[in-house]
């Protein structure tokens, strides 16, 4: 299956995207009704239900479970990207919250609590070019949900280790965020 | 930037970066021993963690993802805009089914509450707005004092709205936050009745509510009940109904919000009748009596296997300071199959006002119970108030003291037994279990079952029937009389106590007494 994907075939992809997408209405309805409990799916979980709901009743063989992990990674990576994307598409620099909703939601003061995921998807690309690894690392903790108990088996490294290369690679892409945002703020 | 002058920059970042403001420059000047850029780099990351703070990239992508989607959704009327006949006043609360605004009539000059509808109902097809039209349509011809009304339903200015009832006061979910006690068994049954009493109107018209929970039901600050939402859930699902029924399961869209008080069939998919509504508002009770949500779990996943295969501990298990008299109710209602569950919800209600009628016809009893007791205890102790002043009085003294230290061990030993609690109650007709000894005192029944009795040898030399059993306060039972066995005594007709050890001589053992004797 991941063969296939990576040979172009985009059905995972597609099939996979509606239930990320559903879940993100579901997360959005109720970050609006203010409601802070509530279950959110994990991208694993997505991943294999995006699988059993593909091939049937049969569980996916995966070679290991970190192999998995990765993937589920890769692919909520690209699938949350192609979403922002999407919403984005000619609105570049200029995105503005609605008034009336954060008036009347439980939602993020500002704009600048929330993460540009394409900005943040172009400075992991970067960062993997320094450092593969912490790169993997961010992909797989922040899209893919792991914990760090998790991480350090998938990376193989310790768990200090993990710690130590997350605050590297998020300072290193608070940075990047930053300066791109503000590059964004002085084009015309 | 090179991989190896990242890599240095990291590791430097990672052992300066707690130093305080002013040896930081000079231990960066002392490492990096002139290499400008790797300085510039390392101060580059410590200032980035520093205004990062705690919540970038802390959270999980797919919530953030979420909360761009939020930002991209029209925005809501601003209040002081007029929908229909309605001006909207306030914003009063949201949910899965739509945001909610205190309004006002302008042609009746009358208070309204306008829900609009969320905008993915209005981008759905033609057939769905349809439904929303024929669906508040039924609705709004209940009418019954516990259901909110609806005045009206439209499309205007853009917007789905529904008018209706403007009801002051708050929800069970607001009220469990605010709550600082947890609320007693009488409350719970009367709100839970009173709830029935809505759904009852409504089921004998046809209308299903499938989606009861705490956000749905409404008190007045009277105490009167008024359920809100009768039938919107069905908007949620798909329009072909049960056809694409399996395909709700695994859509997590379509389950907005609140999970844990769906019933087991409507998370198999099936379509959800009358009883379901019974189930969802059997968690309800079950969650004002405990605290706590019968089915719960860390997803979703976990949230549905509880549903559907987990029975919960009886709500008197999990606080046993609420007494026992919920817990056939709850635990009936939340039966998984829908034949085992109270069939009506007229059935319901009327469960509730009888286990109202024996808990309060019980607190009576007991307190009478309890203002019967002696009154000794304080006059002992008054006794050796006078300190003696001679050397001769001394004896006396002593004497006396003595004597009112036994009569005060004496009373303690046969004060009366305190009123007996009750533990469960139990059917005693029709369970087909053989019952012996039959005591009828003119207000109780005594009888023993299920256990092996007589077993104690006391029970050979004491053959007289009221003689092994022993009631509290009774005027038939002597204050002599005591349990030898291990009787049931039954209050009414269904409660039963469950005494403690047996004792010779008609005492309580000073540890019983202690522990409330023969009350379990």
């Amino acid at each position: 299956m991941l063969q296939a994907w990576r040979d172009g075939d985009a059905s995972v992809l597609e099939r996979l995207t509606p239930i990320v997408y559903a879940e993100l209405h579901r997360i959005a309805r109720r970050n609006l009704a203010g409601e802070r409990e509530g279950h959110v799916l994990q991208p694993t979980a997505l991943v294999n239900e995006a699988f059993v709901r593909l091939l049937g009743e049969a569980p996916v063989e995966w070679a290991s479970r970190a192999h998995f992990f990765g993937f589920s990674a890769r692919l909520m990576r690209q699938i949350l990207i192609d979403i922002a994307r999407a919403q984005d598409t000619g609105k570049r620099g200029h995105r503005s919250p609605h008034l009336g909703l954060s008036a009347a939601g439980d939602l993020p003061a500002s704009q600048s609590d929330l993460v540009d995921l394409i900005d943040l998807d172009r400075a992991l690309n970067d960062l993997a070019l320094l450092d593969a690894r912490q790169a993997k690392l961010v992909e797989l903790r922040y899209f893919g949900g792991l914990e760090n108990a998790e991480l350090a088996a998938v990376l193989g490294i310790s768990e200090p280790t993990v710690v130590r290369d997350w605050r590297v690679a998020r300072a290193w892409l608070y940075d990047r965020l930053q300066s791109a945002k503000e590059r964004a703020a002085s084009a015309p | 930037m090179t991989p190896d002058t990242y890599r240095q920059a990291g590791a430097l970042f990672d052992r300066l970066r707690e130093l305080p403001d002013k040896e930081l420059a000079p231990a960066l000047d002392a490492t990096c021993a002139g290499n400008a850029e790797l300085r510039a780099q390392v101060m580059r990351l410590i200032e980035a963690d520093r205004s990062a703070g705690g919540r970038f990239l802390e959270g999980r992508a797919v919530e953030d993802a979420a909360r761009l989607l939020v930002l991209e959704t029209p925005a809501l009327p601003a209040t002081g805009t007029m929908i229909g006949n309605y001006r909207l006043v306030a914003r009063i609360g949201a949910g899965g089914m739509g945001v909610v605004y205190e309004g006002r009539d302008v042609r009746l000059d009358r208070p309204v509450a306008v829900k609009i509808l969320p905008q993915t109902f209005a981008a759905g097809a033609n057939e769905r707005i349809q439904r929303f039209q024929r669906e508040a349509r039924a609705v709004s011809t209940l009418n019954h004092p516990h259901i909110v009304s609806i005045f009206d339903a439209d499309f205007n200015q853009g917007y789905h709205y529904i008018a209706m009832e403007y009801v002051e006061g708050k929800t069970l979910r607001q009220l469990a936050g605010a709550q600082a006690r947890p609320l007693d068994s009488q409350t719970i049954l009367d709100w839970v009745g009173q709830t029935a009493s809505a759904l009852s109107a409504a089921h004998e018209a046809g209308i299903v509510h499938r989606d009861i929970k705490p956000e749905n039901i409404m008190i007045r600050p009277d105490g009167f009940v008024k359920v809100l939402d009768f039938g919107l859930a069905k908007l949620r699902e798909p329009v072909n109904g049960a056809a694409n029924a399996p395909d709700f399961r695994t859509r997590p869209g379509n389950l907005a919000g609140t999970i844990q008080y769906l019933s087991p069939e409507q998370i198999q998919g099936e379509t959800a009748g009358p009883r379901s509504d019974l189930f969802s508002l059997g968690v309800v009770a079950y969650e004002l009596a405990t605290g706590v949500r019968p089915f719960d779990g860390p997803t979703d996943g976990a949230v549905f296997n509880a549903i559907l295969s987990r029975t919960p501990p009886p709500p008197s298990i999990v606080r046993p300071s609420l007494g026992t008299e919920l817990d056939n109710l709850i635990l009936r209602a939340l039966e998984k199959d829908p034949e085992l569950r109270f069939q009506t919800a007229g059935d319901l209600r009327s469960s509730c006002r009888r286990v109202t009628r024996d808990y309060i016809a019980n607190a009576i009893e007991r307190e009478r119970e309890t203002g019967q007791q002696h009154p000794s205890v304080p006059a002992v102790t008054a006794i050796p108030a006078k300190p003696a002043r001679s050397r001769r009085s001394r004896p006396l003294v002593a004497v006396a003291g003595l004597a009112a230290a036994v009569g005060a061990v004496f009373l303690w030993l046969t004060r009366p037994l305190p009123p007996p609690r009750v533990t469960r109650i139990v059917q005693i007709t029709n369970d087909r279990r053989p019952k012996q000894s039959f005591v009828n005192d003119g207000t109780r029944l005594y009888y023993a079952a299920g256990m092996r009795t007589p077993t104690s040898k006391y029970s050979r030399s004491a053959p007289k029937v009221e003689s092994r059993y022993r009631c509290p306060s009774s005027p038939v039972c002597s204050r002599s009389t005591f349990h030898r066995t291990t009787p049931s005594c039954c209050s009414g007709s269904t409660q039963r106590v469950t005494p403690k050890t047996p004792t010779p001589f008609g005492w309580r053992l000073p540890w019983e007494a202690r522990r409330g004797a023969w009350a379990t």
